[in-house]
């Protein structure tokens, strides 16, 4: 294995990053490298947290000339991040300055300062070195490492930019929405631009107009590296954008639509990237030219009896595609929907297997599954989630499970029910939850309107308070009761009110009005307004009467 | 309390984030002081992303990373609000 250089055709004083206080030079990066490199702890991995995309360049690169592995984790949920470094004991985290992850060794990156003069050479770096590790979830709810070789990044960063004609010494900029800690990020907006001799924009923008003045903040070509859900939002914004010289998306599918819409906005092309982070970037196509997905130069698909695999010469072994494909005699291929238990939301992959393992490995949950309902919208399509847990309120669960999962995860909403349409076998059949699912979201609409007022007479106000009558909260909460009562289609059975919150007084003779949302599997919110003064709001748990077709018999 | 012009937008903006973000809350419950993000409703980027667009197209104000109070505006149901009182544009 021979060894290659650490970055690609730059001269001394080109420009290689652009961060918000000016640009930085090749030879100031190769300089802020070597410093670093100097600095950083013995260890053998390390976790690389920074904000900024230039300052995670410099410390990607410096623990490749150090021989220390990056770790990629799929979120800085502080749970994963304990886990990987569990898993990895010789880690530490390469962190902004005023940031520290707790309970890892955490070396902050310095204000990079000083020159050092340009070397003779560029550092080289072995083919077969191992410099980083991608994490996907497993379905056993243990984090699968994937090793990332020195050679399979460059490899991809010039099929990538062979196939869309970025040469060496283009000189374009790249800015990118998208993590750089994301298999895809890392690709396409950091070994892109350095293997390509381009401009990176070392920031990270969100809102359209952040984009927008990123792309300002560059010259050149621009290239935007970015996803359907930003595109989205550009177009839906109507935010007149600088000139663009192409546009790379990746981490959803984007549709036909958005891909001319985008091209129309941006007038540009718009191309798509397809990969996963077992193999890295595979395939890609100009999604207004047709659904075809054209590989990657030196990228074969082969059937085999495990489903269709990705061999490469820089894959030690044949690596499974996670969605399912048909291939034509042109070796393209088009997407036939995912498998089983793989799920994407926002770029993020996840096995459905290990979200469920992780739901029920809290306190107090017997059983629990999650769903992610039929995409329908432009936006992301979030997951919902069933759960039994008897005393626990689906508030508490949901804070329980945002310290173990990605937020990106975390279901919208978390139904409570009690109990889950297990077979006869214990097994949860997909389409017993997915008619679970569809009840639910059918039933949620249920709301209970009634408009009244509590007489100065009532019973209940004599003493409370003299001079200054006030509705006591009990009498309220039973019209709230009654309302539900009156509205629901059967009769059931008030279980408790888990949480209620009297938010301002409410006088006698005073109409209030009150409203019940029936959530379905027992559950209900309430809120008591006299006009648009809140009064009251809370939770109502009920059944089994009115929960009774829920359940599975 | 200063802003008091905008608490009867607070309402309205509660209604918006819960719609635009398809919570299953009563706009009501949304405290006016509690975080909107980490820990207090648990919302995420793209939810920034998805309820600067529902905020621009309903009152023509561009949120942007880049202003140096944006992490003020996105603290608090009040705070957005407030912010949205001084930069509507409709």
């Amino acid at each position: 294995m021979y060894d290659t250089p650490l970055i690609g055709p730059y001269s001394s004083d080109d420009v290689l990053a652009r961060e918000p206080d000016g640009s930085r030079t090749a030879r100031q990066f190769l300089s802020d490298v070597v410093r670093l490199a100097e600095s950083l702890p013995d260890r053998l991995t390390v976790i690389n947290l920074t904000t900024s995309r230039y300052e995670f360049l410099v410390g990607f690169a410096a623990a490749i000339l150090r021989r220390q592995v990056t770790l990629l984790p799929q979120s800085r949920a502080v749970q994963t991040l304990r886990r990987i470094a569990g898993d990895y004991p010789e880690s530490y985290a390469l962190t902004d300055r005023d940031d520290r992850v707790e309970g890892i060794e955490s070396v902050a990156i310095q204000p990079l300062k000083g020159l050092a003069p340009w070397p003779g050479e560029i550092p080289l770096v072995p083919l077969n070195q191992v410099v980083a590790i991608a994490f996907t979830s497993g379905s056993t709810g243990q984090p699968m490492p994937n090793k990332k070789t020195w050679g399979a990044l460059t490899a991809v960063a010039y099929a990538t930019g062979s196939r869309l004609g970025i040469t060496g010494g283009d000189r374009a900029s790249v800015v990118a929405t998208v993590p750089h800690q994301h298999m895809f990020g890392l690709e396409a907006s950091v070994m892109l631009p350095i293997m390509h001799g381009l401009v990176m924009h070392a920031g990270r923008p969100l809102f359209p107009a952040d984009i927008l003045s990123a792309l300002a903040d560059v010259e050149g070509r621009r290239i935007l590296v970015t996803t359907p859900l930003h595109l989205r939002a550009c177009v839906t914004e109507g935010v007149r954008m600088p000139p663009v010289g192409l546009i790379l998306s990746a981490t959803a599918p984007l549709s036909q639509g958005l891909a001319q819409e985008a091209e129309r906005h941006f007038h540009t092309e718009v191309h798509e990237i397809f990969g996963f982070a077992e193999a890295g970037s595979v395939a890609e196509r100009r999604t207004t030219a047709g659904n075809s997905w054209r590989p990657l130069e030196g990228v074969r698909l082969q059937s085999s009896e495990m489903g269709w695999t990705v061999q490469t010469d820089y894959l030690p072994v044949p690596v499974r595609v996670p969605d399912r494909i048909a291939v034509d005699a042109q070796g393209l291929f088009v997407l036939h929907g995912r498998e089983a238990d793989q799920i994407n939301v926002a770029g993020h992959r996840v096995s459905l297997g290990d979200l469920n393992q992780k739901l029920l490995e809290i306190e107090g949950v017997q059983d629990g599954v999650f769903y992610l309902p039929e995409e329908g919208s432009d936006f992301v399509t979030r997951l919902m989630a069933f759960v039994v847990a008897p005393g626990k309120t689906s508030e508490e669960i949901q804070r329980a499970l945002r310290t173990h999962i990605d937020p990106v995860f975390l279901p919208r909403p978390l139904v409570c029910v009690p109990s889950l349409p297990r077979n006869a076998t214990g097994k949860l059949p997909y389409e017993s939850v997915h008619e679970l699912a569809r009840q639910w979201l059918q039933v949620r609409a249920t709301v209970h309107e009634r408009v009244l007022s509590i007489s100065h007479d009532h019973p209940s106000l004599a003493g409370h308070f003299p001079g200054y009558p006030v509705v006591p909260g009990v009498v309220l909460l039973n019209e709230v009761l009654e309302t539900l009562r009156r509205g629901s289609a059967t009769s059931l059975v008030v279980k408790g009110l888990p949480t209620v919150k009297f938010s301002s007084p409410l006088r006698p003779g005073e109409v209030v009005t009150i409203r019940v949302d029936e959530e379905g599997a027992g559950q209900a919110i309430f809120s008591c307004r006299v006009a648009a003064r809140l009064v009251a709001s809370g939770t109502i748990e009920f059944g089994p009467g009115a929960a009774a077709h829920m359940e599975r018999t | 309390m200063e802003h008091s012009e905008s608490r009867p937008l607070e309402q309205e903006v509660s209604n918006l984030i819960v719609q635009t973000l398809k919570l299953k809350i009563d706009s009501a419950t949304i405290q006016p002081e509690a975080a909107l993000f980490g820990d207090g409703l648990g919302l995420d980027s793209i939810d920034a992303l998805e309820l600067s667009l529902a905020i621009s197209q309903t009152y023509g104000y561009q949120l942007k990373s880049s202003d140096p109070d944006i992490k003020a505006i996105f603290s608090s149901l009040r705070a957005l609000a407030n912010a949205i009182v001084k930069h509507r544009t409709k």
